[in-house]
């Protein structure tokens, strides 16, 4: 489990930012052009994905999880997310840390697919229904029950909530992904807390 | 409510957040004998219980391979075939025929581009200044809403201010940090608005903040009003 503030693993930028960034100098002798071309998936570039895979894979499927409710929904939210990742290379902004820009564009598709799920609920529900384990004892009543709760929340409050409080991120953290202020995101995650409680309080 | 300690049931949403223990201890030994307090305070341990065990974990072994598989699939797709429109060409029978059919469309491709470019060339300027002007009327139009909005607050913040700065109670002292924060949370924001006049989320953000501390403001002179045991010994 992630403790709170645990940072964003930044070993994986600098390895990646000498690949992605800066064409010409990579250090496995690739040409700059091969690099910088989005449509191609270059043996270097699929290990820095598989590196970026290798550190963020977990929080990433347990995000997607925690919006999507289903395990293979959330796989295919981490799978859409390298595609674009890989598609938009170029689109890339060199100031920015990659790990802020994937969890980014994880959270969009995500609500890209809680979108396309409205236009079609039946299929994916049902999917996502079949896919919920059953509660085990009274904290997973309980944790189902903070779930629904959570799924009640405005998507920005659920977002704060679920990147501060259940993946241990850092204010500064979430205020990048979220593209907010660190002064909002405290303030909103602030606001998020105490509108559960009150959500709680009536639920039991 | 406050209790003989000192405490009063407004401090408890700041110290929940801050959860340092030695408040934390205060706030337990309050809530024994104030029920909403108790209440609030066990919705508060049970949510931060339950939590971490939000953060869903499972293995998936062959998602990673997927994943490459796809990466793989697309730039095949994207770079053959490109390459597969030329080789044809270069390699076929008419080689001649097929280089001069080539060039001639090379040719018409750069007469249509320049074309293009010359046609486009004209009309951005103009429909830049439009866009230019249509985006700074909008902008003068929300700040004009901003101005108005912070004038009230200003109103609002000459009463209440001389009040604070004598604040002696708890509840006084938590409204004046929570101000506080609040107005560190508007120059920041404020701040990072300057560079950068458009972002639409920076000014909901700050329509959000400046809200909040009219709000706050609001309640405060309410309490006052309702005679709130400290608040108003404070107010008066």
């Amino acid at each position: 489990m992630f403790t709170e503030g645990t940072p964003l693993p930044g070993h994986a930028i600098t390895v990646n930012r000498n690949v992605i960034d800066k064409p010409g100098t990579s250090p496995a002798g690739v040409t700059g052009d091969e690099i910088a071309r989005p449509g191609e998936a270059s043996p270097e570039r699929l290990f820095e994905f598989e590196e970026l895979y290798r550190i963020h894979g977990e929080r990433m499927k347990s995000i997607a999880w925690n919006h999507l409710g289903s395990r293979s929904d959330a796989e295919d939210a981490v799978q859409e997310t390298f595609m674009k990742m890989h598609r938009s290379m170029t689109t890339f902004r060199r100031d920015a840390q990659v790990s802020t820009w994937l969890y980014r564009i994880l959270l969009n598709t995500c609500y890209d697919m809680l979108r396309r799920r409205r236009v079609r609920p039946d299929e994916t529900e049902l999917e996502a229904a079949g896919e919920f384990p059953g509660p085990r004892n009274a904290d997973d009543v309980l944790r189902m029950t903070l779930r629904t709760l959570l799924g009640q929340l405005d998507a920005r409050k659920r977002e704060v909530f679920i990147l501060a409080e259940v993946e241990g991120l850092s204010h500064s953290e979430v205020a990048a992904i979220m593209g907010i202020t660190v002064s909002y995101s405290k303030w909103l995650l602030f606001t998020t807390k105490k509108e559960l409680r009150a959500m709680w309080k009536v639920g039991h | 409510m406050t209790d003989p300690t000192g405490f009063s049931c407004e401090e408890l949403d700041e110290i929940l957040e801050a959860g340092m223990p030695e408040d934390l201890a205060r706030v337990l030994a309050h809530s024994q004998h104030c029920p909403l307090c108790r209440d609030e305070v066990v919705a508060w341990s049970e949510i931060n219980r339950l939590k971490s065990g939000l953060h869903e974990r499972w293995e998936s072994p062959g998602l990673w391979s997927r994943i490459e598989k796809s990466l793989v699939a697309e730039s095949a797709v994207i770079q053959p075939a490109a390459v597969a429109n030329v080789v044809p060409i270069l390699h076929g029978g008419r080689t001649a025929s097929a280089l001069l059919r080539v060039a001639a469309v090379t040719l018409l491709v750069a007469a249509l581009g320049g074309i293009t470019w010359w046609t486009l060339s004209l009309r951005p300027e103009r429909s830049a200044v439009d866009e230019w002007a249509l985006e700074e009327s909008a902008l003068e139009n929300v700040e004009k809403a901003e101005q108005a909005h912070l004038k009230s607050i200003e109103e609002l913040q000459k009463i209440v201010d001389p009040r604070l700065e004598n604040a002696t109670t708890p509840l006084m002292l938590s409204y004046r940090e929570k101000l506080m924060l609040l107005d560190s949370a508007i120059a920041e924001c404020e701040g990072q608005i300057r560079m950068n006049r458009s972002n639409a989320q920076l000014r909901k953000e700050l329509l959000a903040i400046y809200t909040e501390k009219q709000k706050t403001m609001q309640q405060l002179l309410k309490e006052g009003r309702n005679g709130h045991g400290s608040a108003q010994s404070d107010i008066q």
